[in-house]
């Protein structure tokens, strides 16, 4: 108990963010309690959040760093693409497991690609990251359009439509996937060496450089890592969706950076936290779902995303106490 | 001479409780040049931001030419004539030298488009009167320090200054540009400028200014005319108590001991060249020079940074440094000059800075445990006597003295053969700096070589056992510290080859 | 004389031009009617939009700032615009339409500025967040419907001609809009480089602290900023459904990025300070040129995408490049 109250009330940010989760909770529990607590909408709603959670982790990586990573989207959808394209044209839905085992393996290969590729033009040339992932989301989306011709592939094996749909003892793959992999960052954070370097890195690259801290290592493992995690939003996307098309979820990218901002990643490196994703990305998928139950228009969710981060953004900056003492002065 | 032309009366500011100035008087007449002095956090920078209006007075009154306030605005601060050099300077690095000088007057004037022609003139008569020649159409980021420093003073200058304060200003300038800096303020002073020094400096203190007003905890204990003092009884006032000046013991290396560190006609193209020396067990190295001698290169090279060719043997054994990696494996430490930028991550806890050079060594394998982390911090805060609040609260909450000795932490962590200390006293006052002191000759006794570079004469001459000078790359002269004197070293340093 | 001349031809303009120049060339020679009069109208009526908002885009990026909300703005203006002056004054004048954009857009950057210059948050985030909020604002309450019924004077804009010249086939237009680029462009350089307020723009964005201490109002400054890019993207939402002749208001979402990239390959720097509208027009005149003229050099056009990517890469390494080679000098 000691130990969930110091995890949630000793960081303000996650202390708002937990107090927007539970509004949302009991918001739903008044308004459509017998449609929002049911296993179905759990389990359709755990089927449609880890695309966006695996790019959110991904953005949260490189944000640590103190960059931003504009091409989590780009990556995703270039290595579904080679994944689809390879399945495509080894029999379509006829393919068999060695096939698909194939295009996965080179999804994840594209998407180490992709992170390679961005680490290189941040950590070798020096360019701004945020430039040069603005370069690279072209890119990638670019040859994403190349590969399939601007139109869509679709078709899968069942095998591979497993990952999207598939359920584990009624709990859809993707969301198993993505608390693993939320497990995983979160161990990763807190308990090892690499995930030190990650933060001191992220508060300060020069004082890192100068006590002996391989700068270029920490770049290029924080974007391929990200890379081969985008790779495998991608495949889910395009599983789920039995369908691979190059303008799939294009606007993602911010969003996962929304996501994670909202999760209380700093933007100015050295700060975040695993639990503070999961919370933010729940939090946001049930304002969706909890919408869609309402019949709000699905555009309402936008306004509600857009206006919690800018909320909690300026709760973070502004000290409303101080605040409240000046008025009362100045009316005394 | 006349009236003052600042004039504070019993000024005091509270923040949140802190008194951070008590019933303090200043003033000071035109002409005349001022040194302020204090630790950190003793109060002087809470009242020149008083003056120029930044902060606002709890209670006192100031007379500002004759004219009385009680909370003087910024604007009308600038407009009474005070202007504000600050240790950065405040320069627009992307903007002409002459833009920069004539900023204030553009946007100060009723004027909505801007003359070039007119700025270029006014940019060209402010230069002109403190008898220096900048390119005006050359960017700022483009000028060296110094440049900068004098496009500050033309800018002040070219606003019709009557009190010019000046934050630490000597600080990154090399010998030679602190001796025109003095002309510039004799030229000045002649003016009937008021001038204002804040400075950690004591030598150089004595050279610029008449009077002394000394600030301890928010009060002024001491101002009185500059010949009544000496570098002690300084130090005295401003600690408030005797700040133990002990040269560091010299040892004498016997006959045939190994040294520590060899170097054989080190060089690294345009910085340094064919430097060879030696670095015996319990002595304290001290490389001097001017900024730009190549000195603070040859440190990097040392550790790691920069490409360079000759030998370096370490205990006698030839090894290569291509990278801070290597360096950190040969166990060579390096506490770099900037400890704000380069040292500390201001936002991090302190035992995060303290483990940041040994994270290899505290980790198991891949994994991380920070209760060691923070148990390893909470020891060498011990060891050092470092003044901390939490292990877990941020390297921001120290004073620079502690932030400084944190810094040094982090490299005794590793247990290093060899640590190089690059101005480790750089705006660290005067108490803090000699227990710094202290922490590096009992490295040196311990047996780890130190070298020192440092280009603070009386700091050299206090701590180090052997002093090297460099010039334009070269080491023009090595002696023993007890066959020289301090105006010795002076001269060394000043003098054209 | 001798040193206006070198520092013209080491300016990074002069760079920039001459890659175009190299390229227009290299274009020509392949398919020669890339040179024809019809081509060259074209290419400046496809520069307008992307143009017009790179000139504001350029001023929050002078200032150190970066705005990604431009383009929601934009479709809330147009929306809005199009929705109720069709069906309540439909021969509405075209200027007073483009003026009400501007003012709707004015007050949604004045919402950005409140977050960023009172504030202080940081750029990224707030418009990041305020992104959402225009276009969920945008379609939720005024429509998420395509409307074709704009008013008159907007169909009337799309097809007035500055030049209209006999070409081989059919007339060759050059478009109003080219005109306004080119008008707004002029004041924009005029501002940036001549006014006070320009001036203390490019002091905002080489050091925030400085710009304070020499008394500069930083928070009415960046205020401004925002503000006059949120006009910008007004005044383009009006004008391209406009172009369109409808207004769709999933339009322009989502080519932020592409503006933003023809900014950078200008010339500014992310940090701020530095920039300038000359660079602003070529970087966007060379990302128009390639985009447009693929299909000229029978290149399928579903390598646009990525010959940009390839093209923001390449100019952000050129940049770096000549940068460190120019501090290298100095």
């Amino acid at each position: 108990m000691e130990r969930i109250k110091s995890v949630l009330f000793k960081d303000k940010h996650q202390t708002r963010l937990f107090c927007a989760f539970a509004l949302v909770l009991i918001l739903m529990a008044i308004l459509v309690p017998d449609k929002f607590f049911t296993v179905r909408n759990f389990q359709s709603m755990a089927t449609q959040f880890p695309e966006l959670g695996f790019l959110t982790i991904a953005a949260a990586l490189v944000l640590i760093t103190g960059g931003i990573d504009l091409s989590v989207c780009g990556t995703a959808v270039l290595s579904g693409i080679v994944a689809a394209r390879i399945m495509d044209s080894n029999g379509s839905s006829e393919a068999g497991l060695g096939v698909v085992v194939g295009a996965v393996a080179a999804a994840l290969l594209v998407g180490l690609c992709c992170g390679v590729l961005n680490a290189i033009l941040v950590a070798r040339f020096g360019i701004a990251p945020m430039l040069a992932t603005l370069g690279t989301y072209n890119l990638y989306v670019g040859l994403g359009i190349v590969i399939t011709e601007g139109s869509a592939i679709s078709k899968f094996p069942e095998t591979f439509l497993a990952i999207g749909n598939g359920k584990v003892l009624g709990i859809p793959v993707p969301a198993l996937l993505f608390v693993l992999a939320i497990a995983i960052l979160g161990w990763f954070l807190s308990r090892t060496k690499l995930g030190y370097k990650l933060f001191v890195f992220g508060t300060n690259s020069t004082a890192s450089y100068y006590s002996g801290i391989h700068n270029t290592k920490v770049l290029f493992t924080t974007y391929v890592v990200g890379g081969i995690v985008c790779s495998l939003a991608g495949l889910i996307m395009f599983s789920r969706t039995n369908s691979a098309k190059a303008d799939f979820g294009s606007s993602y990218g911010l969003q996962a950076l929304l996501v994670a901002l909202l999760g209380g990643v700093g933007a100015s490196g050295g700060s975040g936290k695993a639990s503070g994703l999961l919370l933010s990305i729940i939090t946001l998928q049930f304002i969706s779902s909890g919408f869609n139950l309402l019949h709000v228009s699905s555009f309402m969710k936008d306004l509600i995303w857009g206006a919690l981060l800018v909320l909690i953004m300026v709760l973070n900056v502004v000290d409303f106490k101080k605040l409240r003492r000046k008025t009362k002065k100045a009316a005394a | 001479m006349g009236a003052p032309f600042l004039e504070i009366r019993n000024c005091s500011i509270n923040f949140g409780g802190v008194k951070a100035l008590q019933n303090v008087d200043f003033s000071i007449e035109a002409g005349q040049a001022y040194c302020l002095m204090g630790e950190n956090g003793s109060g002087k920078s809470t009242l020149i931001k008083i003056i120029s209006g930044v902060y606002t007075a709890t209670s006192g009154e100031m007379i500002l030419d004759g004219k009385h306030y009680t909370n003087i605005t910024p604007k009308q601060a600038i407009e009474a004539g005070v202007q504000v050099i600050y240790q950065d300077f405040s320069v627009f690095p992307n903007l002409t030298v002459a833009e920069n000088i004539a900023i204030s007057g553009i946007m100060s004037g009723k004027k909505k488009t801007v003359d070039r022609k007119k700025m270029r003139e006014v940019a060209a008569e402010a230069l002109a009167r403190i008898n220096v020649d900048l390119p005006l159409d050359k960017r700022v980021e483009e000028l060296p320090v110094a440049g900068k420093q004098l496009v500050a003073i033309a800018r002040g200058i070219a606003q019709d200054a009557k009190l010019i304060i000046m934050d630490e200003p000597t600080t990154a300038l090399t010998h030679k540009e602190i001796l025109a800096l003095y002309e510039i303020i004799d030229n000045l002073k002649k003016k009937g400028i008021a001038l204002i020094f804040v400075s950690h400096k004591l030598e150089e203190v004595m050279q610029i200014s008449e009077r002394i007003a000394i600030l301890r905890n928010g009060q002024k204990v001491l101002d009185d005319s500059i010949e009544n003092f000496d570098v002690n009884s300084v130090a005295y006032y401003m600690t408030g108590r005797e700040v133990p000046d002990v040269p560091y013991e010299l040892v004498e290396v016997p006959e045939g001991t190994a040294p520590i560190l060899e170097l054989e006609g080190l060089t690294m193209k345009d910085k340094f060249e064919d430097i060879t020396l030696s670095l015996y067990p319990k002595e304290v190295l001290g490389i001097t020079g001017q900024l730009g001698c190549g000195r603070t290169e040859l440190a990097q090279a040392l550790f790691g940074i920069g490409e360079y060719t000759g030998t370096v043997k370490l205990n006698g054994e030839v090894v290569e440094i291509k990278t801070v990696q290597d360096a950190l494996r040969l166990k060579i430490g390096y506490v770099p000059e900037d400890r704000l930028s380069e040292g500390l991550f201001l936002t991090r806890s302190l035992s995060d800075n303290l483990a940041a050079a040994s994270i290899d060594d505290l980790a198991d394998g891949i994994r991380l445990d920070y209760k060691k982390v923070e148990d390893t911090g909470r020891q060498w805060v011990e060891d050092l006597k470092i003044v901390i609040g939490d292990i877990l609260d941020p390297a921001s909450s120290l004073s620079g003295g502690n932030q400084q000795r944190i810094v040094l932490a982090k490299w005794l962590a590793t247990n290093p053969r060899l640590l190089i200390l690059n101005c480790p006293t750089v705006g660290v006052d005067v108490g803090s700096k000699s227990q710094i002191h202290e922490i590096v000759k009992d490295l040196a006794r311990k047996g780890i070589g130190v070298i020192v570079i440092s280009d603070d004469i009386g700091e050299v001459m206090s701590l180090c056992s052997r002093v090297l000078v460099m010039k334009k790359g070269r080491i023009v002269r090595q002696t023993n510290r007890t066959e020289m004197t301090v105006s010795q070293l002076e001269d060394y340093l000043t003098k054209e080859e | 004389m001798n040193s206006t001349m070198k520092k013209i031809v080491k300016s990074n303009e002069f760079f920039m031009f001459a890659i175009i120049l190299v390229m227009f060339c290299i274009f020509g020679i392949i398919n020669p009617a890339f040179f024809s009069v019809a081509n060259l109208f074209d290419l400046s009526r496809s520069m307008v939009e992307t143009g017009i908002l790179a000139l504001g885009v350029q001023v929050v990026m002078i200032s150190g700032g970066i705005d990604l909300s431009f383009m929601a703005i934009a479709v809330f203006a147009m929306h809005t615009v199009s929705k109720y002056m069709g069906m309540y004054w439909n021969d509405a004048p075209f200027i007073l339409l483009v003026l009400m954009g501007a003012v709707i857009g004015l007050v949604l950057g004045l919402f950005n500025s409140l977050f960023i210059a009172k504030f202080k948050l940081p750029p990224f985030i707030v418009t990041l967040g305020t992104t959402n909020i225009f276009k969920g604002l945008c379609l939720v309450f005024i429509g998420s419907r395509q409307i074709n019924n704009i008013p008159a004077s907007m169909i009337d804009f799309s097809k007035t001609n500055l030049i209209s010249v006999q070409a081989e086939q059919g007339m060759a237009n050059l478009h109003i809009g080219v005109l306004i680029l080119v008008v707004l462009a002029l004041l924009t350089s005029y501002m940036l480089n001549k006014t006070r307020l320009g001036r203390s723009i490019y002091c905002v964005g080489g050091s925030e602290a400085s710009a304070q201490r020499v008394g500069l109002n930083t928070v009415a400054i960046l205020a401004f900023c925002y503000a006059f890019l949120g006009a910008i993207a007004g005044m383009t939402g009006v004008m391209h459904a406009s172009f369109q002749r409808m207004s769709n208001p999933f339009d322009m979402i989502g080519g932020e990025l592409t503006v933003i990239a023809a900014v950078t390959i200008g010339g500014p720097r992310v940090g701020g300070g530095y920039g300038s509208t000359a660079g602003t027009m070529l970087g966007v005149l060379l990302l128009t040129m390639i985009n447009n003229s693929l299909v000229m050099l029978k290149i399928p056009t579903f390598w646009q995408l990525a010959v940009t990517g390839m093209i923001i890469i390449l100019g952000t390494i050129m940049q770096i490049y000549r940068y460190k080679r120019s501090l290298k000098n100095a």
